[in-house]
């Protein structure tokens, strides 16, 4: 590609070759009885000289001279330089939050990757192709393969930083679409559907990123360029961050957070605590180690007992370092909220007896229902709108699955997800999950159940409790429920009217056990924060009340977004863009304000070391700091000198001519 | 053109009483056809004696010398030298470029070989006036005898300058109508570009006694030019581009000097007279003069 001052120096010489035919003089004609003589003096006097020798055979010399140059533009002669080698170019420019770190000088590393791949794309050969795909957890085309720079560079400037955690994978994919086209098979053959175009991947990155061990490149030439200070980064972040009440009699609430140093010398932070924007509480942290983690708690017990409209919680590391992302942290604090329990069962004490214990009815409000409410139309109203968090049905399906979490004892949940086998007499229990929340410190190898019937539960269900025969127990998730199915009865209601136990279980220390976890795992019980960790860009279900048809969720840029209930009956938002508090306003209901708060907290963001290779595809990947040498050619500047020459010759020729 | 100025312009009075003291002089003695008032190198029948020769059988008994017989007893025959008239040939350049200058090359050239024939006629010379290059219909006239002044001026007066540019043809042609021998006087600026030597070497091979008379204009000779000119031959319309400077003048100068020299020796070798003069001398000046001092004239 020429410079443009290349350029005008081209479109010059037509101009130039105009100027010198006008400039060409104008004789003035003079009648002479013979031109011999004049012939003959001028004659001699070219031939006097040396350089009138030469210019006899000047014309002679210049076609020579052009040739040569004509020849050696066709030998293609070059030096080493630093154009890029290839033809086809993906540049993948990492947006991630860790991005956002000043470690490299002027501007953030996502400023300093940008100014390096617009140095490459000035480096690229007019013919080459580039294709541009932006990455943090998800990857975007930002411009496909085309050759025009500008196109690139505008497009390269329009990418903005994310507060998002970084994955490869996805970019990777987007990149080898082109590469590694997909192949169909037949019985007979092996197609593939498109021809391959290999490139040259191009990868801006702080490195950030989990390996990708099973990512094939194929066609695709991997280079990465680690962005980032050569010094270790200053920054000591939040990575961890949990409120929770203790379980006991006084009912401590607590904020949990984990600081991070990955500076590599001690640090000290001041760490402040914010609650609806006043100071609320704070701590040194002193003496963080380097690469170390470190925890800190603060004492919110007196404020969650005090609070009666959700609270705004902020996390703030008062020192400024490279990255601040992760000096803030985000909280809500929920004033807390009983679950609703619906328990529909024929009569039975033992179940009734373990939910009204003092540690569900604090976390919960139990009703209960005969079988026969599952007939009427409030339930059909109950079950659809999601009034409750969990129906408990024993012995008994309802017509269709309620809009919320369920427990079954003895029941198939209606449809043919759930299939039940012939019962078994006796039945005996081979082996439980005990690492599942629901069955937290139960102990089940000496249950005796009389009888039970295998259970074929879903694809993708949990297996919670096995007999020899089969699966007794299972959890599996429906939309955004959860469905634990025991297959077995606590007891059965004989028609006399008395109650026959099927197992033993009801009279062991287990059983009120699990009903406490079940209610805490499939009730959510009090929750004094919402949506657990919701990072940047994923997406948050909002579990509404019945009553709310619409909400309004405003962002932290104080975007305003209406949404409307799904058909899973949730409300569902995506735009968590940006890390802060989201406002839930729900609509044409009495609920009030149910915000949600956003953050990273991702240890692999937070530690702004810039890893100096990469492993893709069982590849290591090397970073590189400097371009691979490549050849500059000269030819155009050959061709450029033969133009050149030509215009001499012509100049030449026409004052040979003249004279 | 009006022959009455004309007349006075080619020959005016004065250089005609100058012509009429001169004769024509030949370094060669020639046979002529008529008795004229030349020495022949034929022996003849004049009173001027020139040898003896032995009497073979059927001699003019009227030439024995009988008072060397009556002396040696032997047959003696006395040989006189035989007077016969010259033939002078003016041979004048009609081509187109020698109309130039003021007065032009032509005028002058005619004006010369009018002079010199006036010089033959009174001598009673065999005068023949040829212009060069024109059609062999135009033939010149023989003229002798003074009477033929006019009818000679007449026709020089006639010769238009339109004829050929090749001087060797048009002198090759002249040679093979006109055998005889004599004096020669070619009036011509010589500048031929295919060069005047071919018709000078066929001028020699007549045993000729030549003349070469170069005829230039005074802008020729040191021209006055300036500026950035196209020089338009006449003849050809050939051109030149030239811009002039003192040293293309200068240089220009040397060709001539040099093309003049080359012409000089051209002829000398061949045992022709060469001379070359400038229409800025006059026709008089150059004949009382010039021409004496070459012999051609006494």
């Amino acid at each position: 590609m020429l410079l443009p001052w290349q350029w005008a120096i081209l479109g010059l010489l037509p101009a130039l070759l105009v100027a010198l035919y006008f400039l060409k003089l104008r004789r003035q004609p003079l009648a002479v009885p013979s031109t011999y003589l004049w012939t003959k003096t001028l004659e001699d006097l070219h031939v006097n000289s040396l350089w009138q020798r030469l210019r006899q055979s000047l014309l002679l010399w210049l076609q020579l001279l052009m040739a040569l140059l004509i020849i050696l533009a066709c030998l293609r002669p070059g030096c080493e330089g630093t154009e890029l080698q290839g033809e086809r170019f993906i540049f993948l420019i990492d947006q991630s939050a860790s991005m956002s770190a000043t470690d490299v000088g002027e501007g953030t590393r996502l400023s300093e990757a940008k100014r390096r791949i617009s140095q490459m794309l000035d480096r690229m050969k007019p013919s080459d192709s580039a294709m541009l795909i932006s990455f943090s957890n998800q990857a975007e085309v930002v411009q496909s393969y085309t050759r025009n720079k500008s196109q690139l560079k505008k497009k390269l400037e329009s990418i903005s930083q994310t507060e998002r955690a970084t994955d490869l994978t996805e970019a990777l994919v987007a990149a080898s679409g082109l590469a590694n086209p997909g192949r169909t098979s037949t019985e007979e053959t092996d197609i593939q559907v498109a021809d391959s175009l290999p490139a040259k991947l191009m990868i801006y990155s702080d490195g950030g990123v989990t390996s990708v061990p099973d990512f094939y490149l194929g066609n695709l030439t991997l280079e990465y360029f680690p962005i980032g200070g050569l010094e270790p980064p200053h920054n000591v972040g939040i990575t961890a961050f949990a409120v929770s009440d203790e379980s006991g009699a006084d009912r401590k609430m607590q904020l949990f957070a984990q600081l991070r140093n990955s500076f590599d010398a001690e640090r000290s932070v001041n760490l402040s605590l914010l609650v609806e924007g006043k100071l609320f509480d704070a701590k040194a942290v002193v003496k963080l180690a380097p690469g170390q983690s470190q925890g800190v708690s603060f004492d919110l017990t007196a404020l969650a007992a005090s609070i009666r409209e959700p609270q705004q919680l902020q996390l703030k590391i008062e020192e400024s370092d490279d990255y601040l992302q992760d000096n803030v942290i985000y909280g809500i604090l929920n004033p807390p909220r009983p679950a609703q329990l619906l328990v529909v069962s024929a009569g039975n004490d033992y179940l009734r007896l373990a939910l009204e214990t003092e540690a569900i009815s604090r976390q919960a409000e139990v009703r209960f229902v005969p079988r026969a409410y599952l007939e009427t139309r409030e339930y059909l109203a109950d079950a659809s709108l999601g009034k409750y968090d969990l129906m408990i049905f024993d012995n008994c399906a309802p017509p269709q699955m309620p809009l919320c979490n369920t427990l079954f004892f003895g029941a198939a949940p209606p449809g043919d997800a759930w299939k039940f086998g012939e019962k078994k007499f006796p039945t005996l229990v081979a082996n439980f999950d005990q690492t599942h929340p629901v069955m937290n410190a139960l102990q089940l190898l000496r249950l005796t159940i009389v009888e039970s019937a295998p259970i074929q539960p879903p694809v993708g269900s949990t297996i919670l409790l096995e007999s020899a025969d089969g699966p007794i127990m299972a959890v599996n998730s429906r939309d955004s429920f959860q469905d634990l199915v025991i297959s077995f009865p606590l007891a059965e209601l004989q028609e006399n009217g008395e109650l026959t136990m099927n197992t033993n279980w009801p009279s062991q220390l287990s059983f009120p056990l699990f009903i406490q976890n079940a209610v805490n795992y499939l009730a959510g019980g009090a929750r004094y924060i919402t949506s657990e960790n919701v990072s940047p860009g994923s997406l948050v279900r909002l579990r509404l009340p019945a009553s709310v048809v619409e909400v309004a969720v405003t962002t932290p840029g104080k975007r305003t977004e209406q949404l409307a209930r799904g058909r899973d009956g949730g409300f569902s938002f995506s735009g968590t863009e940006r890390t802060g508090w989201y406002q839930v306003q729900p609509a044409g209901s009495d609920v009030g304000n149910l915000p949600f708060a956003v953050n990273l907290l991702d240890v692999r963001e937070s530690d702004l070391t810039v890893r100096e290779k990469m492993e893709i595809g069982h590849e290591e990947v090397v970073g590189q700091t400097a371009i691979e040498p490549a050849r500059t050619e000269f030819w155009r500047w050959l061709v450029a000198a033969a133009l050149l020459v030509v215009i001499v010759e012509w100049v030449v020729y026409n004052r040979r001519v003249g004279m | 053109m009006n022959s009455q100025p004309a007349q006075s312009a080619l020959l005016p009075p004065e250089l005609l009483t100058q012509l009429e003291r001169m004769e024509l002089v030949s370094r060669k003695i020639f046979r002529g056809r008529m008795k004229g008032e030349r020495r022949s190198k034929r022996k003849g029948q004049s009173v001027e004696f020139a040898d003896f020769r032995n009497y073979v059988p059927g001699d003019d008994l009227r030439f024995i010398d009988w008072n060397l017989y009556a002396r040696l007893d032997k047959l003696f025959l006395k040989l006189f030298l035989e007077e016969e008239d010259l033939h002078f040939y003016a041979l004048v350049d009609c081509s187109p470029s020698m109309e130039f200058g003021d007065p032009s090359k032509f005028f002058y050239a005619k004006q010369l070989a009018a002079a010199l024939g006036y010089i033959g006629l009174c001598r009673s010379d065999r005068v023949k006036i040829e212009p060069l290059g024109l059609p062999v219909a135009r033939a010149a006239p023989v003229l002798r005898g003074r009477s033929s002044l006019w009818r000679m001026v007449d026709y020089l007066e006639k010769i238009p300058c339109s004829g050929t540019t090749n001087l060797s043809e048009s002198v090759k042609s002249f040679c093979l109508r006109n055998t005889g021998k004599g004096i020669l006087v070619l009036i011509t600026d010589l500048m031929d570009k295919s060069g005047y030597e071919s018709a000078l070497r066929s001028l020699v091979a007549q045993n000729l006694d030549v003349y070469v008379i170069q005829v230039l204009s005074q802008a020729e000779i040191d021209p006055d030019l300036k500026g950035d000119l196209r020089l338009v031959d006449i003849e050809d319309q050939d051109f030149a581009e030239v811009s002039i400077s003192p040293r293309l003048l200068d240089k220009y100068r040397r060709t001539l000097a040099a093309f003049i020299e080359g012409a000089r020796e051209f002829c000398s070798r061949r045992g022709i007279t060469y001379m070359m003069t400038s229409t800025d001398r006059p026709v008089d000046r150059l004949i009382s003069r010039y021409l004496r001092q070459r012999g051609l004239v006494r």
